[in-house]
Formats: C-alpha cells, structure tokens, sequence
C-alpha cells in the first residue's frame, strides 16, 4: 500500500502502561498502514496489543510513543476536544460487550450519539429498519437479545456514516448463529457505505470475513 | 443529554426518591423553622400597627421585646407626653407575661377609652368589653385554640378572670385585663411598662419619637412602622440563627448531592466511558452530571415546598397560635439554596467523571 492511499497510519507505536505494580508494556514499536475503504482484521492472541492499538487508532488512547494518523490527521498531541471531535466525527465504535446505555431505548442510544456528535436524528429510523430493528426501537437493551444488542451498537456506530468503524471482539459475546448474522451486517454495511473497518478479534473465522488479516504478537505486527 | 439525565433520574427509582426526599427535608426545614421565626415576629408587629399608635414610649434602654419588658414607667408620664408637640393622645399600658394553658402570653393592662383614644379597637366578636375588675378580654385565635367562650371562667396570674368578650384577633395583645385591675394584682399601683401614642394627622412619626425622646431623656420613643425591624435587630443572635438554618439547608442538600452523585459517578463509570467513545468532552460529561443533579434538587425543593405547605396546615390543626410565613420570596429563595447545593455537591464528582480515563471506563465491571 503506498502512502496515499494510507487512511490509517501508524508509525513506530508505543504504549506502556505504568502502574504500582511495574510498567507494562502493550505495543512496542507498531508501524501500520490501512487503506482507505479497506476491511482489515487484527487478529493475534490474547494481551498481544490488539485493542490497545484500536483504541489508539480510535483517540479513546494517547500512545507514549510513536505517531498515529486517521484521513491524515495526527492524532498524537491533540487535546481532549480535538479528540472527543475525532472519535463523535470520524471514528465508530462497536465493542464486545455492546455498550448500549441501558436507561435508553435502542431509538433513544442512536438518538443520544447523533446529538453527541452534533447531528440530527435523520436516518435513525431507516438504519434500525435496515438492521432490523425497527419493531424493537422502543425496547430498552435489557429487552433485546444479544445478537439485537449488537446490532443496535451497529448502528449506532454507523449513525453518522464515519469515515472509521472500528470493531473490537464484536462477536466475542455471540453465538454461531448470531456471529455469522453480525458478519453479514459488518460486510454488508461496508460493501454498501465504504468505511473503513479495523476488526480486531482473536477468531481466525472471523477475522476471515475481512480482506486482509493483519497478525499482532507481544505488541508488535508481524510481518 | 437531557433525555439521558430524565431516563437516569427515572431509571433509579430508589436513589432518585432518597435523593429528593433529603433535600425536600432540607429545603423543608429551612422554610418551617425560617417561616415561623419571620411568621410569629412579624405576626406580633402586625398587632403592634393595629393598636392604630404610631409611636411606642417605654422606659430609656428598655427591649421592644414585650415579653422582657418591666413596669418601672409612672402612669404619669402620659400627661407629658401629651404636651409634646404633634402628639395627639398617650395610652399607658402596663404588660405581663404570663401563661394561660401553659403557653407564655403577653397581656395588656389598660383602660379601653384610653385605648380607643390612641386608635386601638377592639371589634368584639361575642360578648362585650369589661364591666368590672374580674374580667377579661380575649382574642379570637387564643379563645377558638382554646375552646372559650363568653363567661367561661380563666385562672390567672392567681385569680380568677371571666371572659366578659371575644374581640377579633389582629390587635395588640391576646388578653387584655382593666389596667388598674393588673396594677393591682401585681402591686404596681400607678405604673406601665409602655404608652401607645397618637399622633395628630399630617405629622411625622419618627419626628414626634424625636421629639419626645429630646424632652424626656428618661424615656425611648420609637415610631412603630419600624418595630419589627426593631425586634429583630434585638433578639441577640436572631440573625445568626437565621444564617444556621440557612446553611443547614444548604450543607444538607451540598452533601445528599454530593454523596448521591459520587456513588452514581462510580456506579456509571462504564456510561462515561461509552459516552467519551461516542465523542463526548470532558464539559459534556461535567453538564451531565450538574444536569442530573440539578434535576434531582428541582425535585427536591418540590418535594420540599410540598413537606412545608404539609406542616403548615398540620401546623395550622394542631398549634393554631402558631404563625408560619410561607411567600414566594421564602420558596424562591429556598429553591435557589438548593439548586445552589445541588451545583457545589456535583462538581467534584463532575470533575471526576470528566477525568476517567475512557479506556478504563469502558473495561470498568
């Protein structure tokens, strides 16, 4: 992939978390390219750095080295309002464990993002239709199962149509059956909207659906 | 967000319930204890004013305070009085307090034609004024708290007095005994504690009180329009106890919010940290929870009025002598306090919220 076509880049990535108990450290000297309109998944085992690379990549993490691009904006160095604006504008999230707001109906956590990121709720309603959701947009999260949770987080994630979705473990909490729904969805969504998705996840099944694998081990990418 | 902030407030029933019934009781015991100091005192000057005197001689240095006052004036003094100029006519009155069903009254000892003299009037209600010394008048408030009526008997000051009538209540004291009657009973043969003066029409009140301050040294006067102010410049540390209840009310809702807002923050760190991915700032997640605790406090002062109209009709049953003063200044004020409270109590834990780190937020359990 040549630098032009790079929508995501990070280069020569650190990040050691310091605590009491000693320093640990998740990525040693990550260098990453991802193109623009790619599906990529990061897969690797356990503790390999995976989702601190994500949340990196998404500006929920700052790294303590190294430098990270998203559309060709740095994102090392920003403050807390550049950040928040980087990950409500052009970053979506969808996490493992769903991270619906339980005291809002599935309607209500899109309509709450959309305002967040300072949006109207046009097209909530066709996206839930689209996810199949649209007879449950009224339930709260504790009323859905965990594949329609999911679902609804996707659509959360893509309410406003970012340029980034970033998946971490998004079947991890799912069966068989629910996994392979939520594929569909991911590629389907991409196929149709064009983002680019960084899947991470430790199911070489999974990481199959994806048009390139990208193998993570004790913090840095193997080549 | 507001909808987040209603959906959290509605969604934790029992939190949101403790919360607003503590700061209820706070804003509640701000406007009960607050409403009846300011009721009862300026229930008293009301009574004051409506004697029709504008001007109040007592002793030099002597309390406004009635309940504290002694009877060291010689009735005398009325006649000089009256030579000053711009006074109309002087009422000499000689009070005592006392207890009637074991609650502590002031009672007037006068003479009813010298009393009409200064502009005090006593509409009767039942019955008619006094016809001789073993009589007495009462209030309508003291008579219906009490259950008397006309010719019941009343044991006082250690005789016994018949109710010889029932006036309107709103007028100066709420007994009333012939002056010479109460003179006699407490061996005070030709003194009063104080005299009502009246003025003649067009003159100034505080003018007069000049007056007659600058020709009889040995006395106060004061103009009456002023009294209230005057008593509660008087009662040592009323003020101060005014400034306790108030900061009470405000400590009280400062900490139920600050407790109830700290625990939510550490309960809801995963929501903070989901909010922050969803591109919240640092500000958002402090407005939203100022927000939800500044609705809990709107509720709380509801809640709170509504505890404080409760014990005043309760109030009203049970002690009807009892005066609370309830205004919209008082609920406003009141509102504010706890608004305020709600404010201070939800900073810390906004700040808090705001610096969780979102990672750590969203892997919180």
């Amino acid at each position: 992939m040549n630098d032009a076509a790079a929508f995501v880049v990070a280069a020569g990535l650190h990040k050691i978390y310091r605590s009491a108990a000693g320093d640990c450290e998740a990525l040693r000297g990550v260098d990453l390219e991802i193109g623009r309109g790619d599906f990529a998944a990061l897969v690797g085992p356990s503790g390999c750095g995976k989702s601190t690379l994500l949340h990196i990549v998404g500006g929920l993490a700052a790294p303590t080295a190294g430098t990270v691009s998203v559309a060709g904006k740095r994102l090392d160095g920003l403050g807390d309002a550049a950040l928040s604006r980087h990950r409500g504008r052009t970053t979506g999230f969808v996490f493992q464990r769903f991270n619906l707001l339980p005291t809002l109906s599935v309607r209500g956590n899109l309509a709450l993002a959309q305002r967040i990121r300072g949006l109207d709720e046009a097209g909530i309603d066709a996206l839930l239709e689209r996810v199949g959701l649209a007879s449950k947009m009224r339930r709260r999260p504790c009323e859905l199962s965990m594949g329609e949770q999911q679902r609804a987080a996707i659509a959360r994630a893509l309410a406003h149509r970012p340029a980034l979705l970033l998946a971490d473990e998004p079947t991890g909490n799912l069966d068989s059956g629910n996994s392979a729904r939520i594929l569909d969805l991911l590629g389907e969504m991409h196929r149709d909207l064009g983002q680019t998705i960084l899947l991470v996840t430790h199911d070489p099944g999974v990481a199959a659906a994806a048009g390139r694998i990208v193998r993570m081990r004790d913090g840095r990418i193997e080549a | 967000m507001t909808n987040l902030v209603v959906s959290n407030v509605l969604h934790r029933k029992t939190r949101s319930l403790v919360c607003v019934a503590a700061v209820g009781i706070g804003i509640a015991l701000y406007l009960v204890l607050n409403g009846l100091c300011r009721g009862m005192i300026s229930e008293s000057a009301q009574r004051m004013r409506n004697t029709g005197a504008s001007v109040i001689v007592q002793p030099a240095g002597s309390s406004g305070l009635l309940a504290f006052k002694g009877s060291s004036l010689p009735v005398r003094y009325g006649a000089e009085i009256e030579t000053v100029d711009g006074v109309d006519a002087a009422c000499p009155v000689l009070t005592w307090t006392t207890t009637i069903e074991k609650v502590i009254y002031v009672i007037y000892g006068l003479d009813l034609d010298r009393y009409e003299a200064v502009g005090g009037r006593l509409e009767m209600l039942e019955g008619r004024p006094w016809r001789g010394p073993g009589e007495l008048l009462l209030d309508s408030r003291l008579a219906a708290a009490n259950g008397y009526r006309v010719g019941d008997p009343i044991p006082l000051l250690g005789s016994r007095f018949a109710v010889a009538g029932i006036f309107r209540s709103g007028v100066g004291a709420r007994v009333y005994l012939p002056l010479s009657t109460l003179q006699e009973t407490m061996h005070l043969e030709g003194m009063c504690s104080l005299f009502f003066v009246k003025i003649v029409p067009g003159a100034d009140a505080a003018e007069v009180a000049a007056r007659i301050d600058a020709r009889l040294p040995a006395l106060r006067a004061s103009a009456l329009d002023r009294y209230e102010d005057a008593v509660v410049n008087e009662i040592t540390g009323l003020r101060e106890f005014f400034g306790v209840i108030t900061s009470t009310a405000l400590v009280i809702s400062f900490l139920v919010i600050l407790l109830t807002m700290y625990t939510t923050i550490v309960e809801r760190t995963r929501e903070i940290g989901i909010l922050r991915s969803l591109g919240a700032t640092r500000g958002r997640i402090l407005r939203l929870v100022v927000g939800e605790s500044l609705l809990l406090c709107a509720l709380g002062a509801a809640a709170g009025v509504v505890f404080t109209v409760s014990a005043r009709l309760w109030l009203a049953r049970s002690h009807p002598l009892l005066t609370m003063e309830l205004g919209v200044w008082g609920i406003a004020r009141s509102t504010l306090l706890a608004l305020a409270g709600g404010v201070l109590g939800a900073l810390y834990p906004g700040f808090r919220a705001a610096r969780v780190d979102p990672v750590e937020a969203l892997s919180y359990e």
